[in-house]
């Protein structure tokens, strides 16, 4: 999915404000963007085709848009009984969640003006859904021109960045299918469950249990357990394989499970609850569904 | 004295057939002697690139031009170019040795006539070229367009490099 940057929207006046528990966010409101701005329509049609050109045919932004404001209006319905136990998210974390996407190319430009001759300064930027972290990039500033429109500019700097873009996201998926997807997950526990991450069973803890089930089911295992206490565990950099076993595709919602269903099995029996936020952040809350 | 002088001969001849060797060993097939880069952004699909090959002679003929650009693509890609807003092109092989393993492909994509004449659009009445004259030798510089993305699919689906989308 290709989304304008925060920088880009906040230049060209396409912001909004929300209302975080109590506090105003400044958030893009890609919505107006969309609705206000044609060359940005033109920019990510243009990639939109060449990524499809690619094999990968990209969510469109406007769609899913529509889709999050239908789901909106669902979650304000079951709010009341999911409340205790609900993170909150962004409007960026739940468009991600209804989109789906994998990558989001992230797009600014710039035009500058020097004299009578216009450039574009143009920047692509492949995040990871997963892990927020920045996989692939390309850009820069083309030539200058005394004539061109900034339409056919805007056109060129996609023609001219894009392969080079591909060449980068290339490698990230070289490393992927090597050493798995990143994700991260978090244990925690309700505060009414009378046990925790200390307590044995069978004569070993629940955390070293969790640890050594993470150290099986990792991608070569690859895993970095980044804090431990007795009422929390975060693992980071968690590598899953992109295929289960089966060959079906595994997502971090999928990989996570599995942990709940090796915790509610014997001897641990442990009721829990899988929360995510974004695609790639999972967290298993000990005690409760 | 008649041997010895055959014996002398033959031990020239030894030598001789020594230095060739060593000779076509270490250095660099003639045929893949140039430089690659970027003349301007290209239209869709495609890119505008100048290649500058190497000749002792002061005519050099379009098809091995053709070639090396082709090659470069494939194999070497090319630097950005701020001047005319060329971004960095990374090489299509996915590794450094593809050129080797699949010897037999490339033996027969570029010969000549070889498949290679498909990717590209250049004439020697259109383009105009530069000389250079470096050392003993010439530096020949012919602006040629690359049928960029058709090679890329046509290298992709005969399973020579890997698609963007392969293990999806």
């Amino acid at each position: 999915m290709v989304v304008p940057s925060d920088a880009w929207c906040k230049e060209h006046g396409y912001m909004t404000e929300y209302d975080n528990q109590g506090t105003k966010v400044s958030v893009p409101d890609y919505k107006k963007a969309f609705q206000s701005d044609p060359q940005l329509l033109l920019v990510i049609s243009k990639i939109n085709g060449m990524m499809a050109e690619r094999g990968f045919p990209a969510k469109n932004m406007e769609s899913a848009i529509k889709s999050l404001e239908l789901e909106e209006s669902e979650d304000a319905i079951l709010i009341s009984k999911a409340s205790s136990s609900q993170i909150a998210e962004s409007p960026i974390d739940k468009l991600k969640k209804t989109a789906k996407a994998d990558i989001i190319i992230q797009l600014t430009w710039t035009l500058n003006q020097n004299g009578p001759k216009n450039s574009i300064s143009f920047i692509l930027q492949g995040l990871d859904t997963y892990t927020d972290k920045q996989i692939a990039e390309a850009g820069g500033t083309g030539a200058s021109s005394f004539s061109a429109d900034v339409p056919t500019l805007l056109g060129e700097a996609v023609i001219s960045y894009m392969d080079a873009f591909n060449s980068t996201l290339q490698a990230h998926y070289d490393d992927m299918f090597a050493n798995g997807r990143e994700i991260v997950v978090r244990i925690k526990k309700f505060d009414a469950w009378p046990y925790d991450l200390e307590t044995e069973f069978e004569r070993k803890d629940l955390a070293s249990a969790i640890e050594e089930w993470m150290r099986l089911h990792t991608q070569n295992h690859r895993f970095n357990l980044s804090d431990v206490t007795e009422n929390m565990m975060l693992f980071e950099q968690v590598r899953i394989p992109v295929v289960d076993d089966a060959g079906v595709a595994l997502d971090a919602r999928g990989f996570v499970k599995n942990l709940q269903q090796f915790l509610s099995d014997k001897p641990y029996k442990i009721t829990s609850k899988l929360v995510m936020r974004g695609l790639g952040q999972a967290t298993i809350i000990l005690g409760e569904k | 004295m008649l041997l010895r002088i055959i014996k002398t001969i033959l031990f020239l001849c030894s030598l001789c057939v020594g230095f060739s060797n060593a000779f076509s060993q270490n250095t660099v097939p003639q045929q893949w002697h140039y430089d690659i880069q970027c003349e301007n952004i290209g239209l869709d699909g495609t890119k505008l690139i100048k290649v500058w090959s190497y000749s002792k002679k002061e005519k050099f003929p379009l098809r091995q031009a053709q070639k090396n650009a082709i090659h470069g693509m494939i194999f070497k890609g090319f630097s950005g170019n701020a001047t005319t807003g060329c971004p960095t092109q990374r090489p299509l092989a996915d590794s450094p040795d593809l050129e080797s393993k699949q010897a037999a492909f490339f033996a027969a994509f570029f010969a000549d006539n070889g498949p290679y004449q498909k990717y590209v659009n250049s004439t020697i009445e259109e383009t105009p070229i530069e000389r250079i004259r470096v050392g003993k030798e010439y530096k020949i510089g012919i602006i040629i367009t690359v049928m960029y993305s058709q090679l890329r699919k046509d290298l992709e689906r005969q399973g020579i490099i890997k698609p963007l989308d392969a293990g999806f």
